[in-house]
């Protein structure tokens, strides 16, 4: 078994964040490793005012929203989510202004997502 | 702000009732006998059509009225691109009509697996569980045709097999994604080829060929 999504990236973890920031806007890139990388980013800007920063720019991307990885999980959906992995009061309240910018059909898809792996997450019609 | 784990007996983390299939019926056993199997379709389709009446009222409220209603929305708002926008066979007409045995056998297979799956215009797509041991979700609109429907079973049969794994294990391999990918693409191609419809067989070799593309990593734009 996988475990959860959230669980550490053991490949991508070692990776530099500049090789994560070269891979996520690399468009020859997989578009699942591109996922990855960015989550792995999301992940580490917990700690990193910077990072988080730029991982919202990222997130907020109209390209990375629409380029989807596996069924409705987004670039954007995947970054989110590595900002709820990292933790963090203000990763955390990143993450929840992010999705709050988002069409409903994204927001219920995020909601589901984090539901899924065992995070309590408002369904829409709650948050907005 | 707190965002906690959710408890393994919470019912809300991982498992959804499938309302939809429970308004279906669709949880009753098939029977054999042929009478109760020609009332339960009559039942199906008029349960099916209520629900796909309702999906649609606003939008056809808004053509009506000749205003920029829901489907001007639905085709211009920052939609990902999911299934649905390049669902060719849906002219031939939507699986509820042209297959409704086959739409009633999935929505049962579904649900005895514990998948969700959510009415949702405009959009089809499966999504597997970010946790693993979890089914996943349908997302299936009600005007979908059969190809399309062919094309998200297969996503679900290939999460099936591989016992649920999660999502991170279809995110860790481009080529075992793509390969199910293809699966999925080439029971739409062989069925709209089954049809006769080789030009939406084309189109549908092309979407495929852009797709693999994207997970596999070989674009060069």
């Amino acid at each position: 078994m996988m475990g959860n999504l959230l669980d550490p990236d053991l490949e991508f973890r070692d990776l530099s964040v500049n090789e994560l920031r070269d891979m996520v806007s690399r468009k020859s890139e997989s578009v699942l490793r591109r996922g990855r990388a960015i989550m792995e980013l999301g992940r580490r800007a917990s700690s990193d005012t910077a990072l988080l920063e730029e991982v919202a720019a990222m997130i907020r991307a109209p390209e990375n929203r629409r380029l989807v990885t596996v069924g409705t999980a987004s670039i954007s959906q995947l970054g989110t989510a590595g900002l709820v992995a990292g933790g963090g009061e203000r990763a955390l309240a990143l993450a929840r202004e992010l999705v709050e910018e988002w069409q409903t059909e994204e927001r219920s898809d995020f909601g589901w997502l984090m539901r899924s792996s065992g995070i309590a997450w408002p369904h829409p019609t709650e948050s907005s | 702000m707190r965002f906690e784990r959710l408890s393994e007996d919470d019912s809300s983390a991982a498992s959804y009732p499938c309302e939809a299939i429970d308004d279906l019926g669709l949880r009753a056993a098939p029977t054999p006998d042929a009478h109760q199997e020609s009332w339960n379709r009559e039942t199906y389709h008029i349960h099916y059509r209520a629900l796909v009446d309702a999906e649609y009222r606003d939008a056809r409220r808004s053509l009506d009225a000749d205003t920029h209603g829901l489907w001007r929305t639905l085709v211009h708002h920052e939609q990902k691109f999911l299934h649905a926008d390049a669902d060719p066979l849906r002219t031939l007409g939507p699986s509820h009509e042209t297959h409704p045995v086959e739409l009633q056998a999935a929505m049962a297979r579904l649900g005895a697996a514990g998948a969700e799956v959510d009415l949702r215009p405009d959009s089809m797509s499966y999504s597997p569980s970010a946790v693993a041991g979890q089914p996943g979700r349908l997302i299936l609109d009600p005007e979908a045709s059969y190809g399309a429907l062919l094309h998200e079973m297969s996503h679900f049969a290939d999460d099936e097999a591989a016992g649920f794994p999660g999502l991170r294990y279809w995110l860790e391999d481009p080529a075992v994604t793509a390969a199910g990918e293809s699966r999925a693409y080439q029971a739409e191609i062989d069925y709209a080829n089954s049809i006769g419809q080789t030009g939406v067989a084309s189109q549908l070799a092309e979407l495929k060929a852009q797709r693999i593309s994207e997970l596999l990593g070989e674009n060069d734009g």
